[in-house]
């Protein structure tokens, strides 16, 4: 057996036709593969550059419009908070405050990260358990957290700890919630050919829940990471001014707009690059997860 | 059709199997889907099970294999009760249903990975398995690259792997057009010829069970064997064969079993 699918070959459709018919189909490929390409690189175009000339006549207006300006008090131009970003960056007291905010950050993150995709799988195949603990889960993502934060610095003082518990609780339940829908949702049909192939508990887990829940966990991923810094950004700002809060109040108060405006960016920046390296990571891997058995 | 006890290699005894559903007013609906079924299976023998929609063949085979409880009776392979799924036995299901993540290769090797055969060596019974198939060329492709023919043949790639004692098959081709079909049908045939495993291969095309099966069984709506049908053509099959009287009137009786 050949078992080749019965489908056209390119330029299969030139055997056993009259030369002319042949030579003029030939003709059609050509201007069909010309006119794709051109589309494409019409797509493509679009897709940096109109992205790029929306933002070059943002900062342009920006610009503009920031200059010389009464506004300056409030909204820096752009030039001015990109040269404060780029100072910032050469002065020690951004880094340490910046350590100080990321210490708290990476811990609380990785905390989430750690305990959150495994219960996000737990929960998806334990449906009694996930009764139980959809009351806080759903809660959580429609009230908003930072109404708990009072009562954690009451509980935990105004300390690192506090700090970390309150990121945790702002990116954990963002983590879980797209992980337990994705293992949830792993098709009857895949677990039971496990089964039938005599996979044991931690096979199963192992070579089908987990993979298959891989697009689950890296949106989770994003959320969580996302939440986190919202989460830092919000208790450094209001509660505890330390660290990335403490210098952007400091700026705030002595009408610095510029440094607010550039250490903002920084953070910012930040948060997007670990955001666009998930997503890259996720679109590599979903080629793979494409028609992931869902039923 | 009595056979010795060392020539039966699958035995299915007075198995009955219900479905409980939350009814009106909280009494429970019972769905009997098998009732008092008894089928022996020789070694070696390819046994096609026909019926309609519903009537309950695909319970049968989940039962033997082990992924379906029953509630009365018992179901031996090679003398051993089933209480579960077991290495004795291999599924091939009607959608493929391979992971999508892995290549044809890492799924063919599933079964294999999960019986806990080092890498080298499932990797080297995966691309044979591939090899008789016909897609040892298509080891590195991923299930979304590959027409439902070929996934479907790394299925039964993946079930040949495990070199199991009884193959499972229910409904393999079901889903496929009428060309894939064929030519997987005459795959399967050619394969079953070279290794003459036992095989219980569920379907509701009442030719493939004649083209393929050496007896066939048919099921009824009410969940029970009705009717048996052996010895109708000679082996080896050939496609020739299915425009002859003895196929013709084969069809027809089962036809009539069916109805």
């Amino acid at each position: 057996m050949n078992g080749r699918a019965v489908h056209a070959r390119p330029g299969a459709r030139s055997e056993a036709l009259p030369p002319d018919v042949a030579t003029r189909l030939a003709r059609l490929d050509e201007r069909l593969a010309t006119q794709w390409q051109r589309r494409r690189r019409l797509e493509i175009a679009a897709a940096i550059g109109l992205p790029l000339l929306i933002g070059v006549a943002f900062v342009a207006y920006w610009e503009s419009a920031t200059t010389g300006s009464s506004q300056n008090v409030l909204i820096p131009s752009f030039t001015s908070f990109i040269a404060a970003a780029y100072d910032q960056l050469g002065q020690g007291g951004f880094w340490s405050a910046a350590w100080t905010s990321e210490s708290a950050l990476l811990l609380a993150l990785g905390a989430a990260i750690v305990l959150g995709i495994p219960i996000g799988l737990y929960l998806g195949r334990h449906r009694t358990i996930d009764g139980l603990a959809s009351g806080y889960l759903d809660s959580a993502v429609v009230t908003p957290t930072a109404v708990f934060m009072p009562l954690v610095i009451v509980g935990l003082g105004p300390t690192f700890w506090a700090r970390v518990f309150v990121i945790f609780i702002f990116a954990f339940p963002y983590i879980v919630l797209p992980i337990r829908v994705s293992s949830s949702t792993v098709g009857k049909d895949l677990t039971d050919m496990a089964r039938s192939y005599g996979a044991s508990r931690w096979g199963l887990w192992r070579d089908v829940l987990v993979p298959a829940s891989v697009p689950g966990i890296f949106t989770g991923l994003r959320q969580g990471v996302a939440h986190a810094f919202t989460g830092m950004f919000l208790i450094e700002l209001t509660f505890l001014s330390v660290g990335i809060g403490y210098l952007l109040t400091g700026y705030e108060e002595s009408f610095d707009p510029a440094d607010v405006f550039g250490v903002s960016l920084i953070v910012v920046l930040e948060a997007l690059v670990v955001m666009v390296l998930l997503q890259s990571a996720q679109n590599r891997l979903s080629s793979k997860w494409r028609e992931a058995g869902r039923r | 059709m009595a056979h010795s006890d060392q020539d039966i290699m699958v035995a299915v005894n007075d198995v009955s199997k219900s479905f409980v559903k939350p009814g009106k007013r909280r009494n429970p609906e019972i769905l009997p889907v098998l009732r008092n079924i008894n089928i022996q299976i020789k070694r070696s023998e390819f046994v096609a099970i026909v019926g309609p929609t519903g009537c309950g063949k695909t319970s049968v085979l989940r039962a033997i294999g082990g992924l379906l409880p029953i509630d009365a009776g018992a179901i031996t392979v090679d003398g051993k009760l089933v209480t579960g799924p077991g290495l004795d036995r291999a599924m091939v299901f009607q959608d493929a249903t391979l992971l999508p993540w892995a290549t044809a290769l890492e799924n063919a090797a599933f079964g294999l990975k999960q019986r806990g055969v080092p890498k080298k060596q499932r990797e080297e019974l995966a691309r044979e398995s591939l090899e008789t198939v016909g897609l040892g060329h298509r080891a590195a492709a991923l299930p979304h690259e590959m027409s439902g023919g070929m996934r479907q043949r790394v299925g039964i790639a993946r079930a040949l792997a495990v070199n199991p004692g009884v193959l499972l098959m229910d409904e393999p081709f079901g889903a496929l057009d009428e060309i894939t079909r064929r030519s997987l049908q005459d795959e399967l045939a050619r394969i079953w010829d070279e290794d003459r495993k036992t095989v219980i291969f569920v379907t509701h095309s009442v030719e493939e069970a004649l083209y393929l099966a050496d007896r066939i069984l048919v099921m009824s709506h009410a969940g029970r064997v009705t009717d048996e049908i052996s010895d109708f053509l000679p082996r080896p099959r050939t496609r020739g064969m299915e425009s002859s009287d003895a196929f013709t009137r084969q069809r027809e009786k089962i036809w009539e079993a069916l109805s």
